[in-house]
């Protein structure tokens, strides 16, 4: 391959080393009947693997108002509320790829929450195997290494597991990365035209920061082509029918502009109404672009500066380490394979990711995925660097030598990670607010020598094995224990704490109470219609009100005959009357008894101080999460059977549960506030 | 107070400039290339058009259900126009790169930018001096641009008339509509940077055909004199000469101030002059105080703020028409001028069609510019604008016959003959064809849903016009644009040809008596019009005896019209010419039979095209509600006056400048010049003294200690006071759905704010009402009106219009009355304001007290109408 001052480019010569086995190679296996490669399997593997990480406790948790707000859109698509006009029923969808997925989803099947997150899960599934597409130009060995990391990173199986739009923008933008590979390889129209769609599909109907993602790849490719790594500045012909060195304005002048933006306008136009079913879905595509401006000088609410980049350092420290290893590698290479020159795509796309997450404040949590493809691509080649046998002029280093090292690196790692947890534990027990005694952070000081013995030891393999192999078995040892910490991290952020505030990569999470809320409703329904869902329920909104595409409506999106309202006519007796928590009972035309719930929770970040320690490992902190956004149900007293008592209306705090004691008094007072 | 005023609202102002730039951007690749004739390739017209090309691209997909009315759909359709503009672009053969062009032609383009930002934030200047909304028929725009901006889908809701869309060409209120929603202001503030965008965008289109025009006119003297050193010395006076177009467009007024305003307030003009001038409410002075000698009844101040409250509204009344007796009637012409219109500042569809209108001059210049036929898409894209000005502004279909006249120009001054071979006439017919099967196809949803008062055209026999007071219209105009013809006409020379002149301006004249009278026959057979005529000639002695009344009175436009016809003679004469001949009349050997460049053959057109907007309203009239000619006379006035500014700027250069030719005498030179600086300068009064009454006046800013604060916002100016307007945004806020229907006051035929304040809830909300302003309902559905306002039971008990169901639920102490009301007209919220409390009984709105209240402030109640509630007794549930 030849760099040339001239922005050349050529990915036609692939590594030898990771070629592909040969038809002749292959016959001796072909004789002795069906063969699964051992790199097949390892990918089926990874793939199931991370198929596990997403599936189980899908749907369990309550979707937030982002979530509620897609899913919605969807749904009202799907089954138009009956009390509406079809105009009115509309919610439009920010992620139309995913807007479109769930329509048919909710179609085929059922509209439950699983339903609603499965497309998005199983697309990072995808996505984990995406590296295959790159192994012809990454080579066996790296391809795999990148699937790997993709299969433990925390970030995308967070994305995936709650309707990360960033999920659909990384996977177009690998499946774009990949057809301009194939086009500059083959100059066949057809992935150019391929490429156009991705990425037309990535800007418009990904999500609204897909435009970022895009900037990352043409940045990448513009970086990558004006690295002239040969001095050479002429073009290299080695096929006499194929022309397999490109400029940037060869590339230009030679994509096919007219059909590739023809057919993207019509894959956009078809995917964008659901396949002609719903014509109104483009404004979706509006909305994407409504949102991708405003989100240049908005900043989500409750969101810190810079938070993608905030959470992937929390969550892939793994990632950043070995990945700036691999920046380092790359930006000295001479290297001119197609795997240096993806890296160096990497390298630009990295910038562009800094710069989104600094200065474009619409960025969220999931966006961290805009580091998380140039940092494993970067990081696959340190780790493949680490993992390889270490041969030595000078040492002959055994290949268990440097594992061994490793796992003696990740036994001290982790001696100074129980300090940490000790000193942790030791501060959660003193009161929030107050500093811990002196003797407790002194604890601290048990790290340094663990942290010591890490250098020592390191010192002492170099004196065995010589620094080389000294440098590979840390390598190991920190992979091996920060891929562990980072897994652990992105398993209890998506399942675990999935409505818990304290965990960085959530905001403004919907409490768990909203499904014993619609348990509730579900008793309810059947006590006054004798089917699960037909009761008429009236939602009070109005100012900080719940809203009609929130994490409530979608709580409520089952019962058919739930209506949005503004005021309560006096004389409303509806079975069930849900508003805003107050004091005062709804003014309306029957007794009601209430019960108090939750819709979201909130955390105090400026309350961590010393509970850091405790929150980096397990997000325990002294200062609990409060609830927020409550609501007070509101049944009509007979529905229960429950008398009403002195005042018409007074909320109770009703236990949620399905069969109350039909003529049990309940006790009076105002509705006590619930802890999470 | 100025600074303080950008700190506080600079933002909305910024917002709309980068906003009119995007759209300029998105719409620039596809201009470049479509506009590759200009030397320009139309920048300055660039905005214009984005706007108007997003804002087609919006309404149609969402006309067929694809977007829904979101900023975000409006940023797709401007992602579409720039696609389709990329794709154009990287499609052309022979493109010529962008970049380097814009480099090569910085100061241009500085200059457009320059002069579009002083124009914006100037005349923003001057709304913020006086926002207020109340006056004329701005609250019937703020409705439909409120109605717009809440409608979820199109077409958009009338606010005036709830279960129907908006019947009035509309186009102007989506584009503004869709700016507001982009930048997020409110309508008080959308409404006030709408007149100052318009004021800027069409000052800078009239620049950027100014200054194509100067350029090309420079080039051809290049090709000509190949003298390109002198060609490029005379470069920056296309600059000046653009501006000075802006400034004939938009800033210039006509001279009824110079000529009749001042000596009138100053007391220097004889009695014997006003009545000669007979100008509404200044033909004679006041009666006079016989006490005190010299007194005429006037304030006797030059400064415009002592004069008469709204003294600057007469000048957009300066043609005066009479019966038969001599008595002025009682509907007079409209003689606006966009200053007035801008000094006004009403929103109306004539003013928001004002860039777009200089667009179509622009794209017709470009197209005589053209050596070659249009290609497909461009005649769509020539069909889209032009189309457009219908949904603009119907009156501005006359633009179709502008285009038209540009085909032929361009293959007059093509083909080298001098004349238009059958086979150019057929390919005229064939593109106008083409223009109107596109725009009926362009714009079919706005065809099919839009009715109008118009009912056909009508002779006019009694009311030509004065000369006296077409020179008070036009005057710098005329002066200019007559020494240009004369002087072209010189320039012609032997080719110029004055036999066809004659013929053509026979045929004109022949055309004009047998459409007047096949017009007259056909409106004799229409009942009301012959029963008309008959009472005019009862009332003169029978048929005879109107014979020579009415003789006598066609004689007092023959100056008038022989002017305007003098000018077709000129224009036909120089555009049409003939073979020079030799001194024994044999054609010379190599004739050069065209000797004007293209510009000048445009100009040519457009001062041909201006006379005969303005001769139109002598012979004939559209017939309509008023049964006069005072929106004929309006709407092809005002279209008169844009193209005859941006002639008399070319005019001004090429009679004094242009190097192409044989410099005018020097002393000629220096009448003419001096005369128009004079005439210009007396118009030029105009505005500054209508900006001190209307802005520093009425503004409150001469006020002593004034403390007025400029503001864009004057939404609040409509309401009843700050109770009334915080409940109307309350209700606002809270009435999201989209079929909602407010019910407020109304009143039988009221056409404005004048017995009260009607129809402000719906206006500053857009939530449609039962119904608003009937008065104009009926002049926008026409006969449609009736069957839409009126409610017949199937048994013929109830027979009521919708103000009459207004009147019965709010006074009405009979619940049931209240509630049929409430469900026939699906009315959501229940208004009660100053103005309901003023007209409707006491009792009858106690009856609402059972309702749950929606907004409350002071004495302002707005009520969820919920029929159950009303039903129930006052005090249920309490």
């Amino acid at each position: 391959m030849h760099i040339t001052n001239d922005t050349e480019f050529n990915l036609e010569e692939s590594q030898p080393s990771y070629d592909l086995p040969s038809e002749t190679q292959a016959l001796p296996a072909q004789r002795a009947g069906i063969t699964i490669p051992v790199e097949l399997l390892l990918y089926a593997a990874l793939l199931l693997f991370a198929l596990a990480l997403r599936l189980p406790e899908l749907g369990t948790n309550p979707l937030n108002d982002r979530q509620a707000h897609e899913a919605l859109a969807a749904f009202r698509a799907v089954t138009p509320r009956a009390d509406l006009q079809p105009d009115e029923t509309q919610i439009i969808a920010q992620n139309p790829l995913m807007f479109v997925a769930n329509t048919l989803l909710m179609s085929a099947a059922a509209s439950t929450t699983t339903a609603t997150l499965l497309p998005t899960a199983l697309l990072g599934v995808l996505v984990v195997g995406l590296p295959l597409l790159f192994r012809r130009w990454l080579g066996t060995g790296n391809a795999l290494i990148v699937t790997v990391l993709l299969a433990i990173s925390p970030v995308l199986l967070l994305a995936s597991r709650s309707m990360g739009g960033t999920v659909w923008s990384m996977a177009l933008a690998l499946l774009g990365l990949f057809c301009i590979g194939r086009f500059i390889e083959s100059r066949a129209a057809a992935y150019a035209v391929a490429a156009t769609i991705f990425l037309a599909l990535l800007v418009l109907m990904a999500e609204p920061a897909g435009f970022v993602m895009f900037l990352g790849l043409l940045v990448g490719l513009l970086f990558a082509a004006s690295g002239n790594r040969t001095g050479n500045d002429t073009v290299d012909t080695n096929d006499e029918t194929t022309d397999n060195h490109f400029t940037v304005s060869m590339l230009v002048r030679s994509w096919p502009w007219g059909r590739a933006l023809l057919s993207a306008t019509v894959v956009v136009g078809l995917v964008g109404t659901v396949f002609l079913l719903y014509p109104r879905g483009l404004s979706g595509i509006g909305e994407v672009l409504n949102q991708a401006i405003r989100g240049f000088v908005t900043r989500p609410e409750g969101q810190p500066i810079a938070f993608p980049l905030l959470t992937s350092f929390l969550y892939e420290p793994v990632l950043w380490v070995f990945g700036l290893v691999g920046l380092y590698w790359t930006l000295n290479s001479e290297g001119n394979s197609p795997a240096d020159f993806i890296r160096r795509v990497l390298v630009g796309w990295l910038g562009i990711s800094l710069l989104a997450a600094l200065f474009y404040p619409g960025a969220r949590a999931e966006h961290a995925l805009w580091f998380t493809i140039p940092l494993v691509g970067l990081a696959a080649l340190t780790v493949e660097r680490a993992l390889i046998p270490v041969r030595d002029k000078f040492w002959d280093v055994p290949i268990w030598g440097p594992y061994l090292h490793g796992v003696a690196v990740v036994a001290m790692l982790a001696i100074t990670g129980i300090n940490l947890v000790i000193v942790a534990r030791l501060i959660m027990n003193t009161a929030p607010g107050t500093l811990p005694t002196i003797d407790q952070p002194l604890r601290l000081i048990f790290i340094v020598p663990a942290a010591l013995l890490v250098v020592i030891t390191f010192f002492l393999v170099g004196s065995i094995w010589g620094a080389r192999a000294a440098w590979h078995g840390l390598g190991i040892g920190v992979l091996a224990f920060l891929g562990a910490y980072s897994l652990g991290a992105g398993w209890r952020a998506a399942v675990v704490n999935a409505d818990d505030p304290r965990e960085f990569w959530r905001i403004h999470p919907a409490a768990r109470n909203l499904n014993l809320m619609e348990t509730t409703l579900i008793t309810a329904s059947k006590r006054v219609t004798s089917a699960p869902y037909d009761m008429q329920i009236l939602v009070l909104t109005g100012e900080d009100g719940p809203t009609e595409d929130g994490a409530l409506a979608w709580a409520l999106h089952r019962f058919q005959n739930t209506e949005y309202v503004k005021e309560l006519a006096l004389t409303t007796n509806a079975p069930v009357i849900i508003a805003r928590q107050s004091p005062e009972a709804p003014k309306a035309g029957a007794a009601y008894v209430g019960q108090d719930f939750p819709v979201y929770y909130i955390w105090d970040r400026g309350s961590l101080s010393w509970d850091f320690l405790s929150w980096v490992y397990d997000r325990t902190t002294r200062v609990l999460p409060q609830s927020d956004g409550r609501v007070i149900v509101w049944v009509r007293s007979d529905v229960y059977g429950v008398p009403p008592p002195d005042q018409a209306s007074t909320p109770l705090n009703v236990p949620p549960v399905q069969d109350l004691p039909p003529a049990q008094p309940p006790p009076p007072g105002q509705p006590v506030p619930k802890q999470p | 107070m100025f600074f303080d005023w950008i700190g506080r609202e600079g933002g909305a102002l910024l917002s709309w400039w980068l906003l009119t730039l995007l759209a300029g951007v998105a719409v620039y690749p596809l201009f470049f290339r479509l506009m590759g004739m200009l030397p320009s390739r139309g920048y300055a017209l660039a905005r214009a058009a984005g706007l108007m090309l997003i804002g087609f691209v919006f309404w149609i997909l969402n006309i067929l259900g694809l977007l829904s009315n979101t900023p975000g759909s409006t940023v797709l359709a401007a992602l579409i126009v720039l696609v389709i503009g990329l794709v154009s672009y990287a499609t052309w053969k022979e493109r010529e790169p962008i970049l380097p062009w814009l480099r090569a032609n910085w100061s241009h383009i500085l200059a457009a930018e320059l002069l579009f930002a002083v124009m914006f934030v100037g005349w923003a200047t001057v709304r913020a001096m006086n926002p207020s909304l109340v006056a004329t028929e701005k609250p019937m725009e703020m409705a439909f641009l409120n109605g717009i901006r809440r409608s979820a889908t199109f077409p958009p809701h009338d606010p005036w008339m709830s279960g129907y869309a908006i019947s009035y060409y509309h186009f102007g209120y989506i584009i503004m509509a869709t700016l507001a929603n982009l930048s997020g202001v409110s309508s008080g503030i959308a409404f006030n940077l709408a007149l100052p965008l318009l004021f800027a965008l069409t000052g800078l289109g009239a620049f950027g055909i100014a200054y194509d025009l100067v350029v090309t006119q420079l080039r051809h003297f290049t090709e000509k004199q190949k003298n390109e050193v002198l060609a490029r010395q005379h470069y920056p006076s296309a600059l000046a000469i653009g501006v000075l177009a802006a400034v004939f467009v938009v800033v210039m007024g006509n001279l009824g101030t110079a000529a009749v305003e001042i000596p009138y307030q100053t007391c220097t003009a004889s009695p014997a002059y006003l009545k000669w001038m007979n100008l509404d409410e200044r033909d004679a002075y006041p009666a006079q105080d016989a006490a005190a000698p010299g007194n005429c009844g006037t304030t006797q101040s030059l400064d415009p703020a002592n004069w008469n409250y709204w003294w600057w509204f007469r000048y957009s009344r300066v043609v005066r028409d009479t019966d038969l007796t001599g008595q002025p009637l009682v509907i007079q012409p409209i003689t606006e001028f966009p200053q007035f219109s801008f000094i006004l500042s009403d929103m109306h569809p004539h003013v928001l069609a004002l860039p777009f209108a200089m667009l179509i001059v622009g794209l017709s210049f470009n197209l005589v510019m053209r050596k070659r036929d249009l290609y497909v898409w461009e005649v769509v894209l020539y069909a889209l604008f032009t189309g457009g000005m219908i949904f603009l502004n119907s009156w501005d279909a006359v633009y179709f016959g502008l285009v038209l006249g540009a085909e032929a120009v361009r293959r007059l001054t093509n083909n080298g003959t001098g004349q238009l071979t059958g086979r150019d006439w057929l390919g005229v017919v064939r593109f106008g064809i083409a223009l109107v099967g596109l725009t009926a196809i362009l714009y079919l949803p706005f065809f099919i849903g839009f009715r109008s008062q118009a009912g056909g055209i009508i002779p006019n026999v009694l009311w030509p016009t004065q000369f006296n007071q077409f020179f008070i219209m036009f005057g710098p105009f005329l002066v200019i644009l007559g020494a240009f013809l004369i002087v072209e006409a010189r320039r012609a020379g032997q080719t110029f040809n004055a036999r066809l002149a004659v013929q053509a301006i026979a045929g004109i004249i022949g055309f004009l008596v047998l459409a007047f009278l096949i017009l007259a026959i056909t409106a004799w057979f229409k009942p009301e019009v012959r029963q008309a005529a008959f009472q005019v000639a009862d009332e003169s002695g029978g048929f005879l005896g109107v014979i020579a009344p009415v003789l006598l009175r066609r004689l007092q436009g023959v100056v008038t019209e022989g002017v305007l016809l003098l000018a077709m003679f000129a224009v036909i004469g120089r555009l049409f010419a003939r073979e020079p001949r030799k001194t024994d009349g044999t054609p010379d050997s190599a004739p050069q039979v065209i000797t004007y460049s293209a510009a000048t053959g445009f100009v040519l057109l457009i001062i041909a095209a201006g006379a005969v907007l303005t001769l139109l309203p002598d012979f004939v009239y559209l017939r309509d509600g008023f049964g006069v000619r005072i929106n004929t006379v309006f709407k092809l006035y005002y279209q008169g006056w844009l193209l005859w500014s941006v002639a008399s700027a070319y005019a001004l250069w090429s009679v004094l400048y242009d190097p192409a030719w044989e410099p005018v005498a020097t002393p000629l030179r220096l009448v003419f010049g001096a005369l128009s600086v004079v005439l210009i300068a007396l118009c030029m009064i105009y505005p500054v003294d209508a900006i001190r009454s209307r802005a520093f006046k009425e503004g409150g800013h001469l006020d002593p200690g004034d403390t007025n604060a400029l503001t864009l916002d004057g939404g609040a100016s409509l309401a009843m006071g700050p109770d009334d307007y915080n409940a109307i945004q309350c209700l606002a806020s809270v009435a999201k759905a989209d079929n909602d229907v407010v019910a407020e006051a109304t009143k039988a035929n009221i056409a404005y704010n004048i017995t009260g304040n009607y129809s402000r809830v719906s206006g500053l909300t857009g939530i449609p009402t039962l119904i608003g302003w009937d008065n104009h309902e009926r002049q926008w559905r026409g006969e449609t009106f009736d069957s839409a306002n009126l409610f017949v039971d199937a048994a013929n008990n109830i027979n009521e219009t919708r103000a009459d169901a207004i009147a019965k639920l709010y006074n009405s102490t009979n619940i049931a009355d209240a509630l049929a009301e409430i469900r026939r007209y699906n009315i959501s919220y229940i208004y009660i304001g100053p103005q309901e409390r003023r007209d409707f009984s006491e009792v009858g709105l106690a009856k609402f007290d059972g309702l749950p209240t929606v907004c409350h402030f002071g004495n302002v109640d707005v009520y969820a109408a919920d029929a159950v509630g009303l039903q129930a007794p006052k005090a249920a549930g309490n």
